[in-house]
Parts: C-alpha cells; structure tokens; sequence
C-alpha cells in the first residue's frame, strides 16, 4: 500500500545544543564567511549570545517570537537568526523586500515581542529579566506562507522538527565523507524562504563555512559558477531553474548539490551529473519542515522525489483518505515528527486534520498528487490552485481576494501559467467599473502580496463561464496564450514592446521576434528602449528578445558596483606621494651611479685599457644573472606580504607595487625575457615555475603566478597580478597548467586559471578561467586547437645554456655605442683626464652620437642576419639552434625598437629591413614592427603602422613554430595588428587597429576587431603624389627633415656628456676626495639633465608642430614628418630618461599637460603612448592602465586623420585597450584590458565595455 | 557598377515575381524571387544554383536572391514605421548611424527620400547578411550601403528597388553583392 515510513526519528533536541555541539568541536574553524569579513564559531556563539542577552533582559525567551528583517546576504542577518535562538524564542522572518503593510501583517499575526532590523532591535513588550533555553517542544520560527483569505498563514516548526530535519540530512548527504570544516556551503536564500533552513543548518551542524552570497549573484546566470568556483562552494541548495545555469560548468570544489522546490528535468540532471557530485531532489511543505522526502539522482535513474526523511511518514490517499493501492495517483500526505502547526487554530484543525485508521493523530495533506514507483514517490501536480512562483508559494484565491479588495474590480480570476522558460506566473483577469485604476490595484498586489509575485493584470469585460456557471479558467489561460487584451501596468520595457508591436499582447516572457517583431522593429524598439538604457543596442534584442530577459541584461549594466564605483576624490588617496617617491627615488638612482662613477675616479690618470676595464663590469652588470637576482631579491622584499584582495588606490600596498614595478623598469628586465634568468626571477619573486617553461614577458612583482611544466608565455602578455577600478587596487593571481601556450600580447585578468594544455590565441582577453581547448579574441571565445606535433620536443642541454648567455650577447650592441665615442676620443689622441673626456662628449655629440647610433644598428642588423639565417620554418624544438636563433631575431628587433627608434616609421625603414632579410617592395611606409623578419614578403606600397607583429615565432609544449607570411600590394596593417604565421595577406586588405585577419581573405576587404569581422569601408582618396606616388622633391625634403631624427640622440649624448664632465671635473676632486659630495653633486645634476631632456622634448613639440587640431593630412607632407619627429623626441629622449620613473606619478601629468594634453586631478596614467596630447582630454580621477594606446590619428589610405579623444572623468581605461579618433568615453566607464573603442564613438556614462570593438556589458 | 534606384509596381494577378533583370545583375548569375504567400522556409528558387543565397520576410511576401557570390536582401514595408523613425531623429541617429554617416547620407543620391531611415536600415541588413552573420553586426558600426553613393567599397555592388505591392503599400528592397569569388 502507499505508505511508506522514514526511519525513526528523533524529537529530544533542539537546534541550539545542535549549535552548540559544533561550536564546541571546532571552536576555530570559520561559521559565516561573507565578502568582507569571516566569523569562527567561537565568535559567532559569542555575539549570538549577546543578542540573546539583549532579548533575555527585555524580558523575551522560549514561547516569544522576534521577527527578522535584515538584508539577505548581511552575517547581521545570521547573527540574529541564531541570536533569537540562542534566547530561545522563535525567529519569524520577513523578507527585506516586502512591503511595509505585509510586514506589519506578520508582526501583528504571529505577535512579535521584538523586531530586528539593520537599525537594531526594536522592543515591542515590556517585561521582566528572564533567560530560558529552547526546550525540544518550544518553537524554533514561524515562516509564513500564502493564505486563501488573502492574510498569509503563518507556520510554526518547533525545535524537535527542526532537530529532527539536521539530523536526518546529516545522515543523508555525503555518507561516504560527511560535511565538515574543510566545506563551504552557500547561503543566498531569504530567511522568509524555508529552505534557507537547509543553509544555514547544512553548515552549522557540521562545522562547515555557510558563505553568503548575495542574491544578484544567484540571479547572475552565467556568473553563478564563476562565484561559486571563486568562493570554493562545496555544498550548494537551489532551485532547479538557477541550477540550470551550473549545467555543464566545471566546479570541481562542489561535492554536494541539493535541488528542490520545482520540477526536475532529465536533461537538467544528465547535464549537472558529475562523477565526484553528490545530487539530490528535495519536496517538501513549509508545514512539514522544509523536506519530507528525498532522493539522489541520477542519469539513469528515473525522477522523483524520494522516500521520507527519518521520523517522517508520508501515505498516497485518495478523496476519502484511503489509501490508493501501490503505482496509483493520490494526494500525498505527511505525518510524524517534522510537522509544524498553523497558529490559526482553527485553520490548522482543518489541515492538520488526523486519519485514525492510518495511525496519523495529526497530518498534513500537501495538495500535490503522486504516486508510488520503485524509485520514489513521482511528482504528478497540484489538486489545488497552489502555485509556486519565484520559490514562494502563492495561492490563486489570495490574489483574487486582493484584486476584489481594490475600488473598481467587480469580478476577478487567477490562473497560473507555466512560461517557456518553465517557471510560472500568475495572471490576474479582472472585470472593473469606470473607476478603476490599474496602477492602484498594482499597488494593492505590492502591499498585499510576496514580494516579486505579483501577478500580470488583464483587463477584460467579462469571463468565460463553465455549464456549471463557474469560470472557465482554461479559456483564460488561452487568452494569455494568445495574448488578448492585455494591459500590464506600467513596466517600461513591455510598454516599448507593445509600442513597437502595434499594442500586440505582451507578458515579461514574450518572445519579440514571435510576437512579430522585425529586424527594423528591433531597431525602433531600441531607439525608444534608449530613454531609459542609454547603453542597449539592436544585438541586444536578438540576444534578449524577452522583456524580462532584456529588462535584467540591462538593469544589471546600469547597476555599478562599489569596486567600480566613481572615484570620489574627497575620500580617495592622493596621488602626491608617489610623485615624491619617484624623486627620491630618481636621486637615489643618481646617487648610485655618482658613487660608481666616482670610486672609479682615479683611474682617469690610467691607460685606455682601465677605462676598458669599466666597460667590462659595467656589461657584467647588464648580463642576465646580476640583473635577475638582484632585481627578483628587491622585488621579492617589497611585495613579499601583499596578498590577493581589495586595497586602497594610492594606498600604501599600492605605492609597494609601484616602487617594484619602477625597479623592473630601471633593471631593463624585459630583455631577459625568454631565458632561464626570467624564470629565476619570477621564482625568486615568488612565483611557482615548473620545468622548461618559457617566459617572453614580465612576469607580476607580486610572485603570485604560478605556472606548470612546459607552459610558454609569449611576448608583451600582460599579466600583472593587480588592476585599478574606481578607487580600488585589486591583488590576484593566476594558475596556470602544464603546456598551456599563452599566445603574444594576451590578456590575463587577475585572478584568471587556465587548465592545462589550453592554448590561448594572440590578442585574447582572458577574463574568466580556461579549460582546456583553444581561445581567441576579445571577448573571448572558443574555436579549433591548432595543430602541433605530439609528444615532448627534445631541446638540447647546450642550447639551453645559450639562452643564459643571450643577454650578455645582446649587450654587445649596446656597449658598442659607449665603446665608438672612447674609441674616436683615443684615436684623435685625447687627454687622459675623464672630464675631458665629458666635454669631448658634449662637443662632438653631433657626429658621435649618429656615429655610434649607426655602428649600434649596424651591429643589430648582423645580429639578426646571422640568426635568421639558421631559422627553417615549420616545427622544431624551442630550445635548439632554431629556438635560440629566432629569439634573438624578435629580442634584437625589439631592442632596436627602443635604441634606434629613428630607424623606424622613416623613409628608410624599407632599407632597414631588406638590411635585415626582410623582402620589401616599392613603396612602402612602414613603422615599428616584430616578428621574424627574415620571412616576410611587404608587397608595393603597404602600410605597416605602430607595434605591428607579423609571423612571430609561436611556442607550445616546448615546439616552435615558425612559418613564412607575405603581405599583398597595398595591404594597411593598423598599429598593434597581428598576422598570424603563415597567413598570406591579400592585396588592398586592410586590418584595423589591434586587429587580426582570418587565414581566407578576399582582396580589397576590411577587417576589424578580435576576431576579426569584415567591415566594407570606402576608400579615400587624396592626391597620389602625397600618397603613394611621391615626387623625387617630396622625397628629398622629407629625408632632410628625418635627419634631424638623430637629434634625440645627440641631445642624449651631450648631456651624458655633461655629467661625466661634471662628476670627473678636478675642483670637485679638490673639494671632497672621497667622492660622496661628488656623488650627490652628480645625482642632482642627473635628475637636472633627466628634467633637461623632458624639457628639450616639450620644446621641440611646440617648436615642431605647435598646437595640433582636429585635422587631415596627407603622408607626404610637412606636418606628418614633423610630428613623426616630435614622437621620436618623445621615444628617444624623453622615455629613457624619466619614463622609467615618472610612469603613473602626477608629474607624468603635468609634462603631458605641457604637451598640449588636458588632464584631471587626481588622474593616473601608467603609459606614455598618447599621441597627439593636445587632442586628448582625460578628466578628473580618471585611471588608465599600462600600455592603453589613446589614439589620436590613423593613416588610412596613406591619409592622416586627427581626432579629439576625451575621457570624461572617473573612467578607466584597461591595459593595452585603445581608444580611437573622435572616441568618447563618458563620465564612469570602465573599459576592460585588451578592448578597443572605434573611431567616433560615445559610450553611454557608466558602462561597462568589453571587447575589440567594445560592447557594453552588465557589471559584474 | 552604379547603384541604381528603381520603381515597380506587381501585377496584382500574380503572386510571383522574377525580379532579377530589374536589378540589373544576371551576369552576376542572381536571381530574385518574391512570392506573396504565407512566410515559409521552403526555397522559393528550386533550380537555381545553390551557391550563395538569402532570404527576407515581412509579412507575407518572401524575398529569396540566389547568386554566384556572396549576397544579402532585405525588405521593410515603406512608411510604416514608427515615431520617431526618421534620419534627423537623434536617437536614430545614435542608434543606427555610423560615425559620419549622416554627412555621407546627406550628400546621397537618397538624401531628399522621404523614408530614408528605412532605406537605410534595409540596405544596412542586406549588407550585414551579405557578410555572413548578420547577428554579428552592430548597425552603429556598419555604413549603410545607401551612403555609398558612386563609390561602393572595392568589391562591392548593391541595388535599391521599390516595389508597389497594392495601391498603399510600397517595399523596400535592397539587395548587396560581393562582386568578387571568395
């Protein structure tokens, strides 16, 4: 027959000694975690107990009721929880949300002595002292349901029931290893909301965590797992419709996942099922104690709701209360210990009403119907209009009684209906008189009615009827489905979508596209979507096409976070101190090199060769080992106790990082990027590299990456371990697996893990964790692995010990330059005396510096013939001839990059690069670049702009791959582009900025964004002998403008010069013989002649192109040369000389405020890349990170366009994101790392952008 | 290749019109069909070649281009959109317009029309799914193939057709082309 007994149960407890026991087990272990602060149970018991004292001494204890209405999400809300317990009332919980009327309802109804909220306790008895445990039979919390007279009925569960309930689940969930303090369970329900019982209690008897999220974050979606994986959940109970987006989703730290309150799908199971995941359906009434029945499931097993809990006895009768044979459908009805009681006596007389014969003194009938198979009893539905909407139950008869309360409504029906996302609304329909108010009856269900279960209201004139004279229901759940007069309030989005519908039925589930939306529809709906969400585009409603999907897409993009918010400059940091930093730090840099300068004084009276001698220590300083050491061991001291989590901007965590960070800088440490020395380093930071990894790039000062065996990172990744947002500083780390290949200049946010053998593309946005397969773009998305040999290239032992000499190799160029000026200054027989030697410098810097400028470059150029020309495409391992040779090819290039800057974005580029194997033809215009060029093919006339990087070498799991590439006729690469190995560009293409361009290609077609979309444009066309045909004259005046390109370094020489005259000078011999004043002289001398340079540079700006404007250029023209010159002031003076020091500080600020710029206070820019200052205007308090590129003109069809770009204030602008001509960045927007805003575009104030080109995204 | 700009009015007797000699574009092998039937996904051009194809509804008429090379159609109903719906409306203009879009249309042959922002949106969908995903574009970033003028971008052709469907009701149709083989 169809009853079924739980095992026997317990009724001798209460939840306090259940507390109580744990808190004494593990007094240490964590009991609420929220985002800010954890408690132990030691001292969650302690401020419990002091809440309880509060109450106890106004008199309030066991048979007393104190309501609770705190925010869901607040430990406060917990801590009164437990705290009434602790007193031994009984809690009654009021959802933060409900009205102010539902909430007095419930104080009155369950006659509260006290009502807790976030203000306080608020007494409402006076009475004596008294302090009295909860006994097993005294009432643990009345939770309120929906009542049919329109009151909500209120239920009381006692401490027995409750007992009963933690024991039973602590015997059920996870037998094999029970929950303890190592779990994490999630708390996110509203205490209103019975299963948040099951939370909190899940953890507390076990002496788990019970970590609050917040309720945004269970509406998240997507972002659910993403919270639960950060926050380490390993027990996690919800409703079947928010665990649907876990489905699929890698959570390896959840162990237990309970369901409950809704349906379950099959599908739903077979894509939650995991083999280390315990999963479980939960039913159960409010009126019995959260759980009655239960079950694991699993894919093979067919669904249900289980068997009863211990102490709980459930029987399937029919209308007579006899019980229906086995596999038949009946009423479900519930007996034993975890029976709770209505305190409407007379309403719990009714349904608590006992069936003798079964043995049942009291029960509870459920109104669901079920029958009994071999797995569990099956959820068939409901017998009454009961519905569940939201989680809360809701009675249909409550809503019509609350609709017929309100002035106006004569007649009014509820049906329920299930929507396509498979939850339920419910539609109120209503006959009303002349005077009725929608809007009032709106405010009638608000007041009345749960919150976020008010009912959609239809107007009608009058109802279908039954032959029995009742309302045909079913003919009013087809109207809703065919959308019949309708009229729902006032929610904004739906009225849009009535208004471009032609006043068509809506509901907060209409779909737009089936209610007969068009394209051009969209496009409307949009335009007048955009007096409210200023930021929603047309894709958005293809994304979006429900109201209600649309309407929390968009309320949560206009919701900014705390961590985003605008920074207040009143209650942020200043950023002066790190400006005084920076000089301190500037002279002590100085002083440094004064006193090395100056021990080695005496040997002025020496031959040449102690001169030499210098020059050799000085290169033994530059090798690898000494800079890596010292630089990991300095680094590691200052960062040594920074760990993840939120600072203070400016703060003094921040003025840490910083100072590292200047150090790297100083220590030139990228150059010892993919040699063993950058692994040291980064180990000796603190961060975790396993064996044969390579590392092209920085890695964070933090020393919080850790990276397994045979991981490559690339060249110009950024990964530093924290970000600026709003006024916050943000720490974290990364993890990333073993032969994971992270692709040139990728993205990583902090906090990001990548599993392993992932393989992440060039330019990609890493903003959430990887597993494994292959990724590109921004946002990031997933595509096809690429193909790479298997198994483990073999490196040989001899190469590898190349790569720690590499260093050293490539100082050679350099010293080279130091080396022509001593060299010349013998030869013409100079005197012995070193300051001599200093005036030789200033007085012949015009043809020293070019001298050995040219001797440098030529050098690098040999270098990299030399290895190019042991380079073979195709696989080979990363650590051999080709490995060794390719590397020093991109290192060389970018060193030159750096030390010759003249010889790029010149019209002798093109020579340059034939001198360095490259095959260029005719007509070509191209800047700075990297890559292996030994395997290019530059077609006629191509435009190669700023940092592009054309088939580089690509490493993974210790291969290299290298692979020709050739660019068509009249192919435009826009700066920061890239070209990916082995693609063939076709002629005329066109790649935009930061842009990549797919393998395939038709001749002639645009290509923007990552990855890249095809974007027709038309071509301009200016006059072909300033564009691509210049004359013989053009050519000759542009040259003889570049050659004053060599100016920088000849400034540079002669004020070297100049210090070396002043340190070596003999009155300073005579006044301090032990050099220190020496020192000090020289290191203000320094700083002087650093500030001389950034003061050469402003002049030359001004004198070169004065103020620039909104303006149109053609190449071959005055002004384009000599702002090209200006820019190579800035690279080849200015930046070697304070740019290491002054990045980030305010005095960055006011030297590009003397160029022209206008910035903010309080402004923080960690780049110097802003071409153009005059045309770039960065507002108040706003921050933009490393390597952001604020783009003030392109070249397009060899025509330069200048623009205004203004960043309003309180903005953020990511690391290497660009902002193109004629942009706009409004006040507060933050444009994530790697993004691109395109040319002319506004943002709308306070988004959220992310991607190449940007989109607006909710804030997370 | 010219873009043109022609008027047609149906035969009222028929419910299928070849299109295709009005756009001027057989040597481009395309074919044009619109049927006044109810919306379905049945292929309207059964013979021709299936080499690149695409499709358009509004209300009952469907619109189907087959064609040698990539190509994109679409169609709105004239007039009959909303307020708000015009080029001088600002937030059509922030909505649907590319950066300097609106100089561009000004100086167009459709410039003086009196339902250009139909036009525009039309050609913009046309050229989207000429492109491919038509999802994948946003208006705001894709200039509108009624801007082009005399100069469509290299390797590109479209065509503006009105057709008269009944004595009040006129469609909009553009079709875009790539002239070159993939």
């Amino acid at each position: 027959m169809s009853l079924i007994e739980g095992s026997p149960g317990s009724d001798q407890s209460t939840l306090l000694e259940i507390f109580m026991d744990t808190a004494r087990k593990h007094p240490n272990a964590k009991a609420i975690e929220s985002d800010h602060s954890s408690l132990t149970y030691r001292q969650l018991s302690r401020i419990a107990r002091r809440i309880a004292t509060k109450l106890n001494r106004r008199g309030i204890g066991a048979g007393d009721r104190v309501s609770i209405q705190v925010e869901t999400g607040s430990a406060r809300l917990y801590e009164s929880v437990l705290g009434v317990i602790f007193s031994g009332a009984a809690y009654v919980p009021i959802d933060h949300a409900d009205s102010e009327s539902r909430t007095e309802t419930i104080k009155e109804t369950a006659k509260v002595s006290a009502h807790i909220t976030n203000a306080g306790i608020e007494f409402l008895i006076r009475a004596g002292k008294r302090k009295s445990a909860p006994r097993p039979s005294d009432d643990a919390w009345v939770i309120f349901t929906s009542g049919s007279t329109g009151k909500p009925k209120a239920v009381a569960v006692a401490h027995s029931s409750a007992a009963n309930l933690v024991q039973a689940e602590r015997g059920l969930f996870c037998q094999s290893q029970p929950l303890g303090p190592n779990d994490r369970v999630a708390a996110s329900l509203s205490p209103a909301f019975d299963a948040s019982v099951e939370e909190m209690w899940l953890a507390w008897a076990s002496g788990a965590t019970l970590v609050l999220l917040k309720r945004e974050t269970l509406m998240s979606g997507p972002d659910l797992a993403k919270e639960l994986r950060s926050r380490k959940i390993s027990a996690f109970s919800t409703v079947p419709s928010i665990a649907r987006y876990l489905a699929d989703q890698d959570l390896a730290e959840l162990r237990l996942l309970i369901l409950g309150g809704e349906a379950v799908s099959e599908t739903l199971v077979a894509a939650l099922a995991k083999p280390h995941l315990e999963l479980w359906n939960t039913y159960g009434p409010t009126e019995a104690t959260v759980i009655a029945t239960a079950t694991l499931l699993a894919p093979d097993r067919p669904i249900s709701i289980g068997f009863p809990l211990q102490g709980v006895t459930v029987a399937v009768v029919n209308a007579n209360d006899d019980l229906v044979p086995l596999g038949e459908i009946g009423e479900l009805v519930i007996a034993g210990v975890g029976l709770g009681r209505y305190l409407d006596d007379s309403l719990d007389s009714e349904r608590f009403r006992g069936i003798p014969r079964l043995g049942f003194g009291r029960c509870y009938r459920t109104g669901d119907q079920v029958r009994v198979t071999p797995a569990g009893h099956e959820f068939v539905g409901r017998i009454d209009d009961q519905v569940k909407v939201a989680g809360k139950r809701i009675e249909l008869l409550e809503i019509e009684q609350v609709a017929l309360s309100t002035s106006g409504v004569i007649e009014s029906a509820a049906v329920a209906r299930k929507t396509e996302s498979g939850d339920s609304e419910v539609h109120c329909f209503v006959v009303v008189a002349t005077e009725f108010e929608a809007e009032r009856l709106q405010n009638t269900f608000r007041e009345n009615i749960a919150a976020g279960v008010e009912p959609i209201i239809h107007e009608v004139n009058s109802f279908p009827l039954r032959s029995s004279g009742k309302v045909d229901k079913a003919l009013l759940l087809a109207a809703v489905d065919e959308q019949l007069s309708i009229v729902r309030g006032n929610n904004f989005i739906e009225q849009q979508f009535r208004r471009v519908l032609g006043g068509a039925a809506v509901t907060p589930n209409s779909n737009f596209f089936k209610c007969g939306g068009t394209s051009a529809r969209a496009a409307q709906l949009v335009m007048y979507l955009r007096a409210r969400y200023e930021s929603v585009t047309v894709l958005d409603i293809y994304k979006f096409s429900t109201p209600l999907e649309l309407e929390v897409e968009l309320e949560k993009r206009t919701r900014v976070p705390q961590t985003e918010a605008p920074v207040d400059s009143r209650s942020s940091l200043p950023g002066w101190p790190k400006s005084l930093l920076a000089i301190a730090v500037h002279l002590a840099v100085g002083m440094a090199l004064g006193v090395v300068l100056t021990t080695f004084r005496g040997v002025d009276e020496e031959s040449f060769f102690s001169i030499a001698t210098i020059c050799v220590l000085v290169l033994c300083l530059m090798a690898g080992a000494g800079r890596a050491v010292a630089a990991g061991l300095i680094v590691r001291l200052l960062t040594f106790d920074i760990k993840p989590g939120t600072y203070r901007r400016n703060g003094f965590i921040h003025l840490k990082i910083w100072l590292a960070e200047r150090l790297v800088d100083l220590f030139n440490l990228v150059e010892l990027s993919g040699t063993p020395w950058m692994s040291i380093y980064a180990t000796l930071t603190g961060s975790k590299i396993s064996k044969s990894c390579s590392i092209e790039s920085l890695p964070p000062v933090l020393g919080n990456l850790s990276l397994g065996e045979n991981s490559s990172i690339g060249r110009d990744v950024h990964m530093a371990g924290w970000n600026l947002r709003g006024k916050q500083l943000i720490v974290d780390g990364f993890e990333i697996g073993s032969n994971v290949r992270i692709g040139n200049r990728t993205f990583l946010c902090e906090g990001v893990e990548i599993s392993s053998n992932c393989e992440v593309e060039t330019g990609t946005l890493v903003n959430r964790n990887l597993e494994d397969g292959y990724y590109s773009g921004s946002p990031i998305q997933q595509g096809q692995k690429n193909y790479w040999p298997q198994g483990q290239a073999v490196g040989s032992a001899s190469w590898r010990a190349a790569f720690a000499f590499a260093p050293t190799l490539l100082a050679v160029g350099t010293a080279l330059q130091f080396l022509f000026p001593l060299i010349i200054f013998e030869v013409q027989g100079g005197s012995t005396n070193l300051d001599s030697y200093g005036y030789f410098l200033v007085t012949w810097s015009w043809i020293l510096a070019p001298g050995a400028q040219i001797m440098g470059a030529l050098f690098t150029a040999m270098q990299i013939r030399i290895a190019s020309a042991q380079i073979q495409t195709g696989f080979s391992p990363a650590f051999g001839k080709v490995g060794f040779a390719s590397w020093v090819v991109e290192r060389s290039i970018a060193k030159s990059r750096r030390q010759y800057f003249w010889l790029y974005a010149s019209i002798i580029t093109p020579l340059w690069l034939r001198l360095l194997g490259a095959q260029v033809s005719r007509g070509g215009e191209i800047s700075t670049l990297n890559g292996q060029v030994g395997n290019w093919i530059i077609g006629a006339s191509s435009f190669i702009a700023d940092d592009a990087s054309i088939a580089p070498r690509e490493l993974k799991g210790g291969w290299l791959k290298i692979q020709g590439t050739s660019l068509g006729r009249r192919v435009f690469v826009g700066n920061s582009a890239h070209i990916a190995s082995g693609t063939d560009v076709e002629d005329g293409v066109l790649i935009g900025v930061a842009s990549s361009v797919p393998r395939a290609m038709l001749a002639n077609s645009s290509f923007l964004g990552l990855p890249p979309l095809e974007f027709p444009r038309q071509a301009r066309s200016g006059s072909q002998e300033r564009t691509f045909s210049p004359t013989l004259g053009l050519k000759a005046r542009r040259s003889i403008i570049e050659i004053f390109r060599l100016m920088p370094s000849i400034l540079n020489l002669a004020l070297t010069g100049m210090l070396v005259a002043l340190v070596f000078a003999p009155r300073w011999t005579g006044v301090n013989e032990s050099g220190l004043f020496t020192a000090i002289i020289f290191a203000l001398s320094y700083v002087l002649a650093s500030y001389s340079a950034v003061a050469a540079v402003v002049i030359a700006k001004w004198t070169l192109v004065g103020r620039v404007k909104k303006s149109e250029h053609e190449l071959w023209s005055g002004f384009v040369w000599r702002n090209e010159l200006v820019w190579n002031f800035v690279e080849s003076t200015l930046i070697p000389w304070v740019g290491w020091i002054l990045t980030e500080t305010q005095i960055q600020n006011l030297i590009f405020r003397m160029m022209g710029a206008k910035v903010g206070r309080n402004v923080s820019i960690s780049t110097w890349y802003l071409d153009d200052p005059d045309l770039i205007s960065i507002g108040d308090n706003t921050v933009i990170m490393k390597s952001a590129d604020i783009q003030t003109h392109l070249f397009h069809d060899r025509i330069m366009q200048l623009d205004q770009v203004t960043i309003e204030s309180n903005c953020s602008v990511g690391s290497g994101s660009f902002l193109l001509p004629g942009s706009t960045l409004q006040h507060g927007c933050s444009v994530a790392a790697g993004s691109l805003l395109p040319r002319g575009e506004t943002t709308p104030r306070n988004s959220n952008l992310l991607g190449n080109p940007v989109s607006v995204v909710a804030w997370s | 290749m010219e873009l043109i700009e022609s008027k047609f009015a149906l035969d009222p007797n028929s419910d299928e019109w070849d299109l295709s000699s009005l756009f001027e574009i057989g040597q481009l092998s395309a074919t044009l069909l619109l049927e006044s039937s109810q919306l379905s996904n049945r292929s309207l051009l059964k013979h021709q070649s299936p080499a690149f194809m695409s499709r358009t509804h509004c209300e009952e008429y469907t619109l189907e281009v087959r064609a040698s090379v990539p190509c994109g159609v679409d169609m709105e109903f004239l007039f009959e959109n909303g307020d708000g719906w015009n080029i001088e409306s600002a937030t059509f203009q922030s909505t649907i317009l590319a950066p300097g879009e609106l100089d561009a249309l000004g100086s167009s042959r459709f410039s003086r029309h009196p339902d250009l922002a139909t036009l525009v949106w039309t050609s913009k969908e046309a050229l989207a799914k000429a492109l491919g995903d038509a999802m994948e574009y946003d208006p705001r970033r894709l200039l509108s193939p009624a801007a082009w003028n005399d100069q469509p971008p290299v390797g590109w052709h479209a065509d503006y057709l009105e057709v008269q469907v009944s004595s009040d009701r006129k469609l909009a149709i553009w079709v875009v082309l790539r002239t070159s083989q993939p």
